[in-house]
């Protein structure tokens, strides 16, 4: 059966669409603007978790960069919108373009040698991000040191007019997020990626070009955290280097990411919502310190106690030929038990 | 823009021995990373505490700084052994013992600021002037300035540099752990003591933070986010100085800070940390013309 006449995949699809549409109908007409704002955090979360998984999730390279490609988003939004009259959806665009452009650059010349492997290629990731913080400060043209107010910029705009516009183009990335990682827990795209996981010389001799699906899926990662962060950059309203590109970003969304489990592609979902739950509860501390101790020590217990993540806890229903609901799951399990 | 060749010696010295400092500091990374196969960033944490610890017992219980290593080089040792052992316990893959170690990363910086506050702290207007004073190069040579503290960072970089680079090459453990490394599993057939060797080596490099976070104390002030400025050099220099080799990454350090340095002198200042990466990116760069060249000599050997 080809994957797009599996029926399951497209009630998948339509599942999310329908989401979507309901939510963008309903919270900007109905919520109050505390909702709106935190339904637009939380649906930015989503998209980031979403996308970083859909790489490093499937494909087991753990990038410390996405903050830097959803930071890029954000200045190339406010670049568009500083320097040029183009409307809105081109800085959306652009900032979707350069920051996969950024990614195939790097990923062209990072796997090209399979000693960039696992550890190195996330250092080699943080690396990345500290220079893309030092260019973005040190060039007057995106920065220079002072911040962009994308408030005034933006205000004429539909999309500067209310947060309500802003949360819409937030969730339709987050569904289009959504749509591709659904479309890689089935294609032979997304097998290509987690056979790299398992075993990247095994999946190498068998003929898949490990090479060219990683660099193109690090580039569409890239590219769909750069179009969550075109929107964030209209809500912040006054852009800056030091809150655009923190540490937090990649922090928090692999927590989401483990939290929530690799091995259905809807895990970085729940972990998402999850993680972004309890840092809501978290701000009534009143302490940003004590909170992030909170969070980092809670990443250490998740990775010691629920290896797997939720959606990893739970059973698979849909039986396979392959054998029984209980036998696939532990097949499953043990193939990513083995290779994470 | 000329630049006097004594102005450009006395950078080039001072930017070689601040490489010192991060050589050392780069020391733990090297050998953990290479060796036991953990990017440590809770390494840089340590040095941080260390740094802190240092800071507080001298101002405090007024303590010689040389002093505090009493306490803070065993203490650090156990804490090194303690996360390792953790590792061990939980049977972690180097992903995951990555994922962790940034996570006590954040969690330090976080530790940091409420413990010793966000400010800035200084340690250098508590110092005797013998660390402060700075020393002259004697007649004959050019006239340049070296401070006592930097001095003392050579010396602690070459000592511990040399003497890690010496155990690992000379020693019975040394060569076990160079075993490990190469496979576990029939170094630890061939009577290799896996275990207890893997948490001495985490708490020797634990160890080493402690040192070189007392060069830091005295070295700069003191801010939680202070790792953050040192990760880019440390970590460029253990991959170019090659992953477990620890004098390969001191050497880097001090190449790189003396280029660093350089480039302050006639671009502006405020690019010199992207330097480091811009070599960094240099020699990745290089990868794929290396990985086109490998494979075309391979096809035509195959021809």
């Amino acid at each position: 059966m080809t994957p797009f006449r599996d029926l399951s995949l497209w009630r998948q699809f339509g599942a999310v669409v329908l989401c979507a549409l309901l939510a963008m109908a309903l919270v900007p007409s109905f919520g109050s603007d505390f909702v709106i704002a935190f339904g637009f955090q939380f649906v930015t979360w989503i998209g980031l978790a979403l996308s970083w998984s859909l790489f490093s999730g499937n494909s087991g390279y753990a990038s410390f960069g996405h903050g830097v490609f959803f930071g890029i988003g954000v200045y190339a939004t406010a670049a568009v919108l500083r320097h040029t009259d183009a409307p809105f959806a081109v800085a959306l665009v652009v900032a979707g373009l350069v920051a996969a452009a950024l990614a195939l650059v790097v990923g062209i010349a990072v796997f090209s040698s399979p000693r960039f492997a696992g550890d190195l290629f996330g250092m080699i990731t943080l690396a990345m991000a500290f220079i893309v913080v030092a260019v973005v400060s040190n060039l007057a043209f995106l920065d220079g040191g002072t911040g962009v107010f994308v408030r005034e910029l933006a205000a004429d705009t539909w999309i500067g007019e209310s947060t309500g516009h802003q949360f819409v183009v937030g969730t339709a990335i987050a569904a289009a997020t959504a749509g591709v990682a659904i479309a890689t827990s089935t294609t032979r795209w997304g097998a290509a990626l987690r056979s790299i996981r398992d075993d990247e010389a095994v999946a190498e001799s068998l003929g898949v070009p490990t090479y060219r699906y990683k660099v193109l899926t690090f580039a569409a990662s890239a590219g769909l955290a750069g179009l969550a962060g075109a929107p964030q950059a209209v809500f912040l309203g006054y852009v800056e280097v030091g809150a655009v590109f923190t540490l937090n970003i990649p922090l928090l969304v692999i927590m989401m990411t483990i939290l929530g489990g690799i091995t259905r592609w809807w895990g970085p979902l729940i972990g998402a919502a999850s993680v972004v739950l309890v840092r809501e509860a978290l701000l009534d501390i009143g302490s940003p310190e004590l909170s992030q101790i909170i969070l980092g020590l809670a990443l250490v217990v998740v990775i010691a106690l629920m290896p797997h993540g939720i959606s990893g806890a739970i059973p698979r229903r849909r039986p396979t030929a392959t054998g029984t609901t209980t036998g696939t799951t532990t097949a499953t399990t043990a193939t990513t038990g083995g290779a994470r | 823009m000329s630049v006097s060749s004594l102005a450009l010696a006395q950078t080039l010295l001072n930017g070689a021995l601040l490489g010192c400092l991060f050589g050392s500091i780069a020391l733990g990374l090297s050998v953990k990373w290479g060796h036991l196969g953990v990017a440590d960033f809770f390494h840089l944490s340590l040095t941080l505490l260390g740094a802190y610890l240092t800071y507080s017992l001298v101002t405090e219980q007024l303590w010689d700084p040389l002093l505090t290593l009493l306490v803070t080089v065993p203490v650090f040792f156990v804490v090194g052994v303690a996360v390792q052992w953790l590792f061990l316990v939980l049977r972690a893959e180097p992903f995951t013992t990555l994922l962790i170690t940034f996570a006590l990363f954040i969690v330090t910086e976080s530790v940091a600021s409420m413990v010793w506050s966000p400010d800035l702290l200084n340690l250098r207007p508590r110092l005797s002037d013998g660390f402060t004073t700075s020393l002259r190069f004697p007649e004959p040579l050019p006239q340049l300035a070296v401070q006592p503290v930097d001095l003392l960072a050579l010396v602690c970089a070459v000592l511990m540099v040399g003497v890690s680079a010496w155990a690992l090459r000379r020693t019975r453990a040394g060569r076990a752990v160079q075993a490990m490394r190469q496979d576990a599993d029939i170094a630890r057939t061939l009577g290799v003591r896996v275990v207890p060797i893997t948490l001495a080596v985490s708490g020797l490099a634990a160890s080493s933070a402690a040192v070189a976070g007392m060069v830091v104390s005295l070295r700069m002030p003191l801010s939680p986010t202070l790792p953050l400025q040192w990760i880019g050099i440390v970590v460029v220099a253990t991959m170019l100085g090659g992953l477990g080799r620890p004098l390969g990454a001191l050497v880097a350090a001090v190449v790189l800070m003396m280029i660093q340095n350089a480039w302050s002198l006639w671009f502006p200042p405020q690019w010199a940390p992207a330097v480091t990466f811009g070599v960094l990116f240099l020699f990745l760069a290089a990868q794929p013309v290396r990985r086109f060249v490998s494979e075309a000599t391979a096809s035509r050997r195959l021809a």
